[in-house]
């Protein structure tokens, strides 16, 4: 019996599902950011990608000046909502903190940051307005993180900004890769109708951008064009099978179940190779969706995962289980005792030796 | 085994620790349930002529995730009728005989003190306290404070009471003052068998910023309360060394102030008092915190040998000096534990903005341990006072400790300095920065810098 069943409702769903890093409470909050010791250049920030004034918004939580903790992460990073709870705080600022030197638990950085942003968002408190209209105009190709932020930036200082996405909601793989332990789909579109509002630019959603044309016409009728296309599909292993039913690659199976939540039927047995963390992502979040057996593939070592080791430690607690230095020569289909055609019942393997 | 028996001017009890008056020594309920956790006395909340309160009687002070650090009340005197006190005192000296009992009150003319000390004494009490320091209500009536700010007016009424006193009398003082000493030393003139302190100070915890109403708020409005809490500790226990101290303060002092635990009895006691009353910790966490005072008490006297209260009481005393008396050749610098040091710089920030510019950072950015200029650092104890780590920055011994040189001793050779631009000044020959070298100083990225 897997640790998971199923999930049948979207009460399931989120039952199997449930945020990693929970909002706080005002106490919860108020505990923590008094925890803080307001370090000079402090290592958290260096080691935050968008450098968020870290000690600064803390020291606004603890002297419940909320809304300024809110405004001190929006400056350094649109996406500020998301990133508290979805970041890998534990190899960034949290990782940095200095209380891990003194083996006392470093602050919850990501949790606060989302605990001032979320009762930003909530009571919808708005701290930016577009400057006057410069008479330019940019393009942004891609509504994820980097073609959002783009765009409220040129917005500040006065571009017109039209956003292309093929997806049917903004938000790139905040919606659409990250598992739904970290972010509900709710937590992200909140955040885009948030800037939406207060940044004014303009979102064509469902519209890809692919051919010469698309392009030229951009060309055309705007300034600049902003590429903002992320990474794009998995990776192909290039291995005989990889086009049989229920092989998918992990970034397309994340999305689908991000989109569809329990309407997803992942079956008993899942076996998920790479070892990076999106992998890590799709094996937990098949076990989450009640598969009984998930193994981690990987083709080199324990060590030499590429994923961080809280994200394999997040897999092994639901039940995943690594297997190492191997390497899938072929995923074969077969027919089973009762005549019915399973697809991807087996894969040879090389062993590394 | 430290015997913790305690005897203040003859009034006995089993341990130094007293609830002060206060609202845990409101009712005979209270301070039963008190003497069964191991309360050693109790001084009963004022008795007088019973008053009125409001609703909405405390604030408090939090500092970061610490409640009550500091605490105000506007609350009276009793409220309750004298006759069913002082039922309860004689209830609970019988079942609890070997406790002290003590009778705190706070009446107007010299017929009511004699009246009051006649009831209190027939009811059992072990002695009375005059409250002459509640600072809030009261003493707009000229009673409480307004009694403990007159010298004259408190030795007047001590020595009323003293007239008809059979049991031992405590003059509970103000720290309203500028001199506490001078109405301790009238307590003594009066005649009062000891003095106790320190009463609250007069505060405001906070002001509702929303309402512009400070706290605690009464229908919108609000009045001065009466400070306590640990946040007063260090001012009572200074008004406690000065009494201590002089020679004219003659009689025991109960020390009251913001005592919470052990060590903060130890370090009253050591500063002279006799015993010590509690009240705030225990509206905070209960009349079961003296199992820890006791315990932690007996265990110190114990570890230093002292068998009696007696035998540690005041050696602190000696040891508090005059400022002209402090040793100018003693020099202590500070070295940072490199092992030890988590990296925060709060030690680097403190010291280049808030002291000396002592410590430096070294130019490898990945290298967050500050270190020591120790030409620069004058001993001051900043650094390792900011620093969040134990024994991480420790201050260590410079001179040889064989030159012993005062204020006093540099006056006494008129080697001081007398002009604005004397040679002898002590931070003459003290390097600091130019001051334009402030704005070319590296700061962290995110800091806001002028001009950008």
């Amino acid at each position: 019996m897997s640790e998971f069943l199923p999930p049948h409702t979207e009460s399931d769903f989120e039952s199997n599902f449930s945020q990693l890093k929970p909002l706080m409470n005002s106490t919860e909050a108020y505990y923590e950011s008094s925890r803080c010791l307001f370090c000079y250049d402090a290592p958290c920030v260096n080691a935050c990608p968008t450098g968020i004034d870290i000690p600064l918004f803390i020291r606004q939580i603890n002297s419940d000046n909320i809304f300024g903790a809110a405004k001190t992460i929006f400056d350094s990073n649109y996406f500020g909502h998301a990133c508290g709870k979805v970041c890998p705080t534990e190899v960034l600022c949290e990782g940095a903190c200095v209380y891990n030197h003194s083996d006392v638990k470093p602050i919850e950085i990501g949790r606060l940051q989302s605990y001032a942003t979320a009762k930003a968002i909530v009571a919808d408190k708005l701290f930016y307005t577009p400057a006057a209209k410069n008479g330019k105009k940019v393009a942004v190709i891609g509504a994820g993180p980097a073609g959002i932020s783009c765009a409220c930036e040129l917005r500040l200082h006065g571009y017109e900004v039209d956003i292309f996405d093929s997806k049917a909601m903004p938000s790139g793989l905040t919606m659409h890769g990250v598992a739904p332990y970290k972010i509900t789909n709710e937590d992200v579109l909140d955040e885009m109708a948030y800037l939406e509002k207060q940044f004014g630019y303009r979102l064509f959603h469902n519209t890809t951008i692919s051919a010469k044309e698309d392009i030229d016409q951009l060309q055309r009728n705007y300034d600049a064009i902003f590429l903002g296309i992320g990474l794009g599909s998995t990776s192909e292993l290039n291995i005989p099978g990889e086009d049989l039913e229920n092989v998918f690659g992990a970034v397309e199976f994340i999305e689908e179940l991000k989109i569809h939540h329990h309407f997803v039927s992942v079956p008993k047995k899942v076996i998920v190779l790479g070892g990076g963390n999106t992998a890590m992502d799709a094996a937990s979040e098949s076990a989450r969706m009640g598969a009984e057996r998930v193994i981690l593939a990987y083709r080199r070592s324990r060590e030499e995962m590429g994923a961080y080791d809280f994200e394999y430690e997040l897999a092994k607690s639901v039940g995943v289980k690594g297997m190492f230095n191997v390497s899938p020569v072929e995923i074969m289909s077969f027919e089973d005792s009762v005549n019915q055609k399973v697809p991807f019942r087996g894969f040879r393997v090389k062993q590394r030796h | 085994m430290a015997n913790l028996q305690s005897n203040l001017a003859g009034i006995k009890s089993p341990n130094p620790f007293w609830l002060a008056s206060a609202p845990p020594t409101n009712s005979g309920y209270q301070v039963m349930k008190a003497f069964d956790a191991g309360w050693g006395g109790a001084v009963w909340k004022t008795l007088g002529v019973p008053v009125v309160n409001v609703s909405s009687r405390y604030g408090s002070v939090n500092y970061r995730n610490s409640r009550m650090i500091g605490f105000n009340n506007i609350e009276l005197i009793t409220d309750r009728p004298l006759r069913d006190n002082l039922r309860e005192i004689t209830e609970v000296k019988k079942r609890f005989p070997d406790h002290a009992v003590i009778a705190s009150l706070m009446v107007e003319t010299k017929e009511q003190w004699h009246e009051i000390m006649r009831q209190v004494t027939d009811a059992g009490a072990d002695g009375v306290e005059l409250n002459f320091g509640c600072p809030h209500g009261m003493c707009e009536r000229g009673m409480g404070s307004a009694v403990g700010q007159e010298p004259k007016v408190l030795k007047t009424i001590v020595s009323w009471v003293k007239e008809v006193a059979t049991i031992p009398v405590i003059v509970k003082l103000t720290p309203n003052i500028t001199d506490i000493t001078r109405p301790a030393v009238a307590a003594v003139e009066g005649g009062g068998d000891a003095i106790s302190l320190i009463n609250t100070i007069q505060s405001l915890v906070g002001v509702d910023i929303d309402n512009f109403v400070p706290y605690p708020v009464v229908d919108g409005k609000s009045t001065n309360g009466g400070y306590c809490g640990p946040a007063v500790k260090p001012i009572a226990m200074n008004m406690l060394k000065n009494c201590a101290q002089n020679p004219n303060v003659t009689i025991p002092i109960s020390g009251i102030g913001g005592i919470e635990n052990w060590r903060d009895a130890v370090e009253f006691i050591l500063l002279g008092a006799t015993n010590v009353q509690v009240c705030t910790a225990v509206m905070h966490y209960g009349f079961g915190i003296i199992r820890e005072l006791t315990d932690g008490l007996e265990r110190y006297m114990d570890e230093k040998g002292f068998q009696t209260i007696d035998d540690m009481r005041g050696l602190a005393l000696p040891n508090i000096k005059h400022w002209e008396d402090l040793n100018l050749k003693y020099k202590v610098v500070a070295s940072i534990n490199p092992d030890k040091c988590i990296g925060c710089q709060l030690c680097y920030t403190a010291c280049e903005d808030g002291a000396h510019q002592a410590i430096g950072l070294s130019t490898n950015l990945s290298d967050r341990i500050p270190h020591i200029i120790e030409e620069n650092c004058v001993g001051c104890n900043l650094c390792s006072l900011v620093c969040p780590v134990e024994e991480c920055i420790t201050m260590e011994r410079r001179d040889d400790g064989t030159e012993t040189k005062t204020w006093a001793d540099r006056t006494a050779a008129g080697n001081i300095p007398t002009t604005f631009n004397d040679e002898l000044a002590g931070g003459l020959h003290h390097w600091v920065p130019e001051p334009g070298d402030a704005l070319k100083k590296r700061v962290p990225r995110h800091y806001k810098v002028s001009g950008e």
